[in-house]
C-alpha cells in the first residue's frame, strides 16, 4: 500500500510487477470489503491504462484462468474498466478471443474451459449481451453436427459449455429464455445418446451398489438440469461482486464478440480423458454437528464446491501447508460439511484411474497437514472415510484397494500406527484371501516396511496373527554350522568353497572353476544353451546373496560386483526366470527386498523386463499372484522399460538434430565462404552418419524390447485366465441349490478372476500410448475370437474407450 | 568454491536427511523415499568410530524432480516417530558418511 505517494523513480518493469501483484492478490484476505478493494484496484488500473493497456489486458485474462475460483472478481474488473473506457473493452475482447483460439488449437482444454466461463460471465458485467453469449455457445456446440467427430471431442466441448452455465445461466435465462431452452435441448439430446460402455473400465467400484456409475459429463449434466429447474439459482455458492456495481455496469457500452469459428479436429488433437465421479459420503452419514448438510450429488452446490476444492488443491499442492490452509479456509466452507468434502475430493484423486495426477505421497502428506491444522475434526472425518471404504472393500477394484493400502499404511506411520484394529477383527472369520483380510495383510506388510517387524507385531491385537507379515529373514538353502567341518552334502561343501572364494575376492575364473564341478540336473538338456547349469546358478547366487544379506547396500554391491558373472550364468530367458525364482525363494519373507533386488537386476541388465513378466506369471508364483509386491514389481518393470525407451529416443533425437545443425552450418559456411578452419571445426563437431545409425539401431532395439514385454504380459494374462476358466468355469451366480461349500468355492473363483481382470485393465490403462501402437498385433494375434471371454472383454472395452 | 557449490546444489538429485533415529534402517528409508520417485541409493551416515548409524543419511535419486518431490512431501513428516529433515546436498562423496557420532 503506497498511500498515494508518488514514486517517480519507479521503472516500467517495476510498475508492471506492482500491477501484476495487485491483480493477483485481489480477493485475498483483507481488512476492508471486497467491493472497496475492487473499486480501488479498478481506479489504479484505469490510471495506468494509457501506458499499460496491453499488459493489464493480458494479466487480467491470465489471472482469471490461473485462479478460476476468483473469476467473477476479474469479470467485474473488466466490466468496470469497460464502463470507463470503450476501447479497453473492445481490445480486451479481441485479445481474449484470439487467446482462446490458440488454446483450443493447443488442446489446453482446462484453460479453454476457464476462459469460456470468464468470457460468458462478462455478460453479467455489462460487457457483452446475452444474445452474443448464445451465439458463442453455438459456435462450440457446432461440433455436435460435425461428421465423424469422436465422443471425446464432443464431450470436451459440451463439458466446457455446461460448466459455464452456473455463472451465466441466470442472465441468459432472463434475457433469452427461449434460446437457453434450445441450448439445453441440444446438449440434453447429445448426453442422452452418449456411449457408456467404458464406464466399468474406469470405475473404482465394481458394481452400482455404492454409487450410480456416472462420469463427469453425465454428472454435470444432471446438476445443470437441476439448476435450470431451480430457475438458475446458484443457492449463493457463487460470489457475484458485480451486483454491487450494477449501476455503473448497466450504462457501459456492450462489446461485439468477434465471431468464433471452432477449429476443426486435427489428427494431433488430444481431448481430455473421461473420468468417473467418486462419491463416498451419503447425505445421512453426515451429522448435524458437521455443519451444513451435504449438497446432493446432482446439485449445483456439489459441482461448484468440488471444482473449487480441486482448483485450490492443484494450485497449492506443491506447498503442502499452504494447500491445507487454503482448503480449510475455502470461502464456501460454512455452506457445506467442509471436512467431509475435502476428504472426499482428495480420495477421488488418490483413486483416479489409471494413475493419480500427482505422486501418491502428496495426498498423504496433505492429509497429515490437514489433521495437524484441524485436529478436532479432520482425523475423525478421515477415520470415518477409512471405515466406509473398508466396509465397501468387496466392491472396490483391486488396483484401487492397493492405492488405499498404500495411503493408509503411510498415514498410520505418521500417527504411531494407532488404529482401532479391534473393530476390524470380525473379518478374520472370512476367507483370508477375500478383500478385507487381504487388505489388512497388505497394510501390515506396508507398515512393516515403514518401521520394523516387532513394532507391527506389538501394534495389532493377537487374533490378527494370521495376517501378520513373517519376520523378514533370509532363507539360505546351503546353510551349515561352522563347527561341523566339511559337510557330507557336496552342494553345501561347494557353497562353503564359494563363500571362502567370494570373501577372499577370488577372480571370476576361480569361481567358475569351483562351479564347473556342480552336477547338472538329470532333466533333459537345455538345447538353447548347453552351458546352462541351474544348480550352479543356484549355489552361486544363494551363497552370494547370503554373504551380502546384512543390508540393501551390501546386496546391491554384491550384485554390481558380480553382474558379469551372473549374466554368464543366466544367459537365456529360462535361466533368467530361474535367477528371479532363486531371489524369491531366499527372500520370500521380505517382499521389499525382492522388489529392490529385481530393480537392480533390471538396471544392471542381469535380467530383462520380459523375463520378469514371465516369472510373475509362472506357476511358482501363482500363490502370490494377487499380492501387492508382485504388481509393484510388474509396474516398476514396465516403467523402467518406458524410461529406457524415452532416454534412447532423446539421445537419438539429439544426435540427429546435431547432424542436421552441422549440415546447415556447412552449407551456410560454403555460401558465406568461411575459412577452411571454421569449416573443419564444424565438421569435427558433427556426428557421423554411422554414429546416428548406431543410435537409431539402439532405439529400434529398445522399442522391440518394449513391445515384446507387453506382448509377453498380455499373452501370459490370457494364459492364466484361460487356465483358470478351464479349471473352474466362468463364474456363475449363486443359487439356492448350492451348498455352503460350493458357494464359498464359487466366491473364491469369482474373486480371483475379477481381481485378475482388473489387473489386466490396469496394465492397459496405465500404458495407453504404448499399447495403442500395438493395436494391430493385439487384435490379430492375441485378443482374437477364440480368446477366453473375460480377457477379450477387457480388450474390447479398452478399444471402445479410444474409439 | 562458493559458486561451484551453488551450481552443484542447483543441479543435485541428492538430499541430506537429518534427525533420524539411530535405529532407523536403510530399508525404512528406501520405503519412504521411494515414494517420491526412482531412488538410486541410500547412504547411511555412520559413527566414525563405531561404524553404526548415527542419525543421518544421504538419499540419491535418479533425477532431480524426485528429489524435489521429497523436499516437498517428506521433509518434516515422521519416520520412526521422529520428524525428519531433508535438504539439498551437493552430492555424495565417499567418506562423507562418517559423522561425528
Amino acid at each position: 500500500d503506497d498511500r498515494g505517494r508518488s514514486l517517480p523513480q519507479e521503472s516500467h518493469g517495476e510498475i508492471e510487477t506492482r500491477l501484476e501483484s495487485l491483480i493477483c492478490r485481489i480477493g485475498e484476505k483483507s481488512t476492508s470489503s471486497l467491493e472497496s478493494n475492487l473499486e480501488g484496484l479498478a481506479k489504479v488500473l484505469k490510471s495506468d491504462l494509457a501506458n499499460f493497456k496491453d499488459f493489464i489486458i493480458e494479466t487480467l485474462a491470465c489471472a482469471a484462468v490461473q485462479m478460476p475460483e476468483k473469476v467473477t472478481i476479474y469479470s467485474t474488473l473488466v466490466g468496470w474498466l469497460n464502463s470507463k473506457s470503450d476501447s479497453f473493452g473492445s481490445e480486451f475482447m479481441k485479445y481474449i478471443m484470439a487467446d482462446l483460439r490458440d488454446n483450443v488449437i493447443a488442446c489446453r482444454w482446462e484453460t479453454v474451459r476457464f476462459m469460456f466461463r470468464f468470457i460468458t460471465d462478462l455478460s453479467n458485467c455489462g460487457v457483452i449481451t446475452a444474445s452474443t453469449v448464445i451465439t458463442f455457445f453455438d459456435s462450440f456446440l457446432d461440433c455436435l453436427d460435425e461428421e465423424n467427430a469422436s465422443q471425446r471431442r464432443k464431450d470436451a466441448l459440451v463439458y466446457i459449455c455446461l460448466s459455464s452455465l452456473p455463472w451465466c445461466g441466470r442472465k441468459l435465462y432472463n434475457d433469452e429464455s427461449a434460446e437457453v431452452d434450445r441450448l439445453m435441448n441440444t446438449m440434453g439430446d447429445y448426453v442422452a445418446q452418449r456411449n457408456r460402455d467404458h464406464f466399468s473400465l474406469l470405475s473404482v467400484w465394481r458394481t452400482e451398489k455404492q454409487q450410480r456409475m456416472e462420469d463427469n459429463v453425465d454428472s454435470l449434466w444432471s446438476q445443470i438440469k437441476n439448476l435450470a429447474k431451480n430457475n438458475w439459482d446458484d443457492e449463493g455458492f457463487i460470489l457475484r461482486p458485480y451486483i454491487g456495481f450494477e449501476g455503473i455496469l448497466a450504462e457501459a457500452v456492450r462489446q461485439n464478440l468477434p465471431r468464433f469459428v471452432l477449429p476443426p479436429h486435427e489428427p494431433q488433437f488430444i481431448y481430455p480423458k473421461p473420468f468417473m465421479m467418486f462419491r463416498l459420503f451419503k447425505m445421512d452419514e453426515v451429522g448435524e454437528e458437521d455443519g451444513a448438510p451435504l449438497p446432493a450429488n446432482d446439485s449445483i452446490g456439489r459441482f461448484i464446491v468440488e471444482e473449487n476444492l480441486t482448483t485450490l488443491f492443484f494450485t497449492y499442492y506443491r506447498e503442502r501447508k499452504e494447500c491445507a490452509t487454503r482448503l480449510l479456509s475455502y470461502s464456501n466452507k460454512s455452506k457445506v460439511p467442509i471436512y467431509h468434502m475435502i476428504v472426499e475430493v482428495i480420495f477421488s484423486y488418490i483413486f483416479r484411474v489409471p494413475t493419480p495426477i500427482v505422486p501418491d505421497i502428496c495426498f498423504a502428506t496433505i492429509f497429515i497437514e490437514l489433521c495437524k491444522l484441524q485436529p478436532q475434526f479432520m482425523p475423525q472425518v478421515l477415520a470415518l472415510a477409512t471405515e466406509l471404504i473398508f466396509e465397501k472393500l468387496d466392491d472396490l477394484t483391486r488396483p484401487t484397494a492397493d492405492r488405499f493400502t498404500n495411503w493408509f499404511a503411510h498415514h498410520l506411520s505418521n500417527f504411531q500406527f494407532r488404529w482401532s484394529w479391534d473393530e476390524w477383527a470380525d473379518c478374520l472369520q472370512q476367507d483370508l484371501e477375500s478383500s478385507r483380510p487381504a487388505f489388512i495383510r497388505e497394510v501390515l506388510e506396508k507398515c512393516r516396511r515403514l518401521c520394523y517387524h516387532q513394532r507391527i507385531n506389538e501394534t495389532v491385537p493377537q487374533d490378527f496373527e494370521p495376517l501378520l507379515p513373517s519376520e523378514p529373514i533370509i532363507r539360505f538353502k546351503y546353510k551349515h554350522d561352522d563347527d561341523d567341518g566339511m559337510s557330507e552334502n557336496p552342494a553345501v561343501a561347494c557353497s562353503r568353497k564359494l563363500e571362502y572364494a567370494i570373501r577372499s575376492k577370488a577372480t571370476a575364473e576361480e569361481i567358475f572353476d569351483i562351479l564347473k564341478d556342480v552336477p547338472k540336473p538329470t532333466e533333459p538338456d537345455n538345447e538353447e544353451n548347453p552351458d546352462y547349469n541351474p544348480n550352479a546358478l543356484d549355489v552361486f547366487l544363494q551363497t552370494l546373496m547370503f554373504i551380502a544379506s546384512k543390508t540393501f547396500s551390501h546386496s546391491f554391491a554384491a550384485l554390481s560386483k558380480y553382474h558379469i558373472m551372473l549374466k554368464r550364468l543366466a544367459k537365456n530367458e529360462g535361466a533368467k526366470v530361474k535367477l528371479l525364482q532363486i531371489l524369491y525363494d531366499m527372500w520370500k519373507d521380505h517382499p521389499q527386498m525382492i522388489v529392490v533386488l529385481i530393480d537392480k537386476c533390471i538396471r544392471a541388465q542381469i535380467v530383462d523386463p520380459a523375463s520378469v513378466a514371465q516369472w510373475i506369471f509362472s506357476v511358482e508364483m501363482s500363490s502370490n499372484f494377487q499380492r501387492y509386491f508382485v504388481w509393484e514389481i510388474l509396474h516398476g518393470t514396465i516403467s523402467k522399460m518406458k524410461s529406457h525407451v524415452d532416454r534412447v529416443t532423446d539421445e537419438y533425437e539429439s544426435i540427429k538434430s546435431r547432424l542436421h545443425q552441422a549440415s546447415i552450418k556447412l552449407e551456410e559456411g560454403t555460401e558465406a565462404a568461411e575459412t577452411q578452419d571454421m569449416m573443419d571445426s564444424y565438421a569435427a563437431f558433427a556426428p557421423s552418419e554411422s554414429e546416428v545409425e548406431t543410435f537409431r539401431e539402439k532405439l529400434e532395439n529398445a522399442k522391440v524390447e518394449q513391445k515384446n514385454l507387453f506382448l509377453v504380459i498380455f499373452q501370459r494374462f490370457i494364459g492364466v485366465i484361460s487356465e483358470h476358466v478351464a479349471k473352474h468355469g466362468l463364474p456363475i451366480e449363486e443359487d439356492e441349490m448350492m451348498d455352503t461349500q460350493e458357494t464359498l468355492v464359487q466366491a473364491k473363483n469369482r474373486h480371483w478372476l475379477q481381481c485378475t481382470c482388473e489387473r489386466l485393465q490396469e496394465v492397459f490403462l496405465r500404458n495407453e500410448t504404448a499399447v495403442l501402437s500395438y493395436d494391430k498385433q493385439l487384435s490379430e494375434l492375441l485378443f482374437t475370437q477364440g480368446t477366453v471371454e473375460p480377457a477379450l472383454n477387457v480388450f474390447k472395452e479398452f478399444r471402445v474407450l479410444h474409439a | 568454491t562458493r559458486k561451484e557449490q551453488d551450481r552443484l546444489l542447483n543441479t543435485s538429485s541428492t538430499l541430506y536427511v537429518g534427525n533420524l533415529s539411530f535405529y532407523t534402517t536403510e530399508e525404512q528409508l528406501t520405503e519412504l523415499f521411494g515414494k517420491c520417485g526412482d531412488l538410486k541409493r541410500v547412504i547411511m551416515g555412520l559413527d566414525k568410530v563405531k561404524r553404526t548409524p548415527c542419525g543421518f543419511c544421504f538419499a540419491e535419486y535418479y533425477n532431480r524432480k524426485s528429489a524435489e518431490n521429497c523436499l516437498r512431501w517428506v521433509n518434516g513428516t515422521r519416520l520412526d516417530d521422529r520428524i525428519i529433515r531433508t535438504d539439498w546436498d551437493a552430492g555424495f562423496v565417499e567418506g562423507r558418511q562418517y559423522g561425528r557420532g
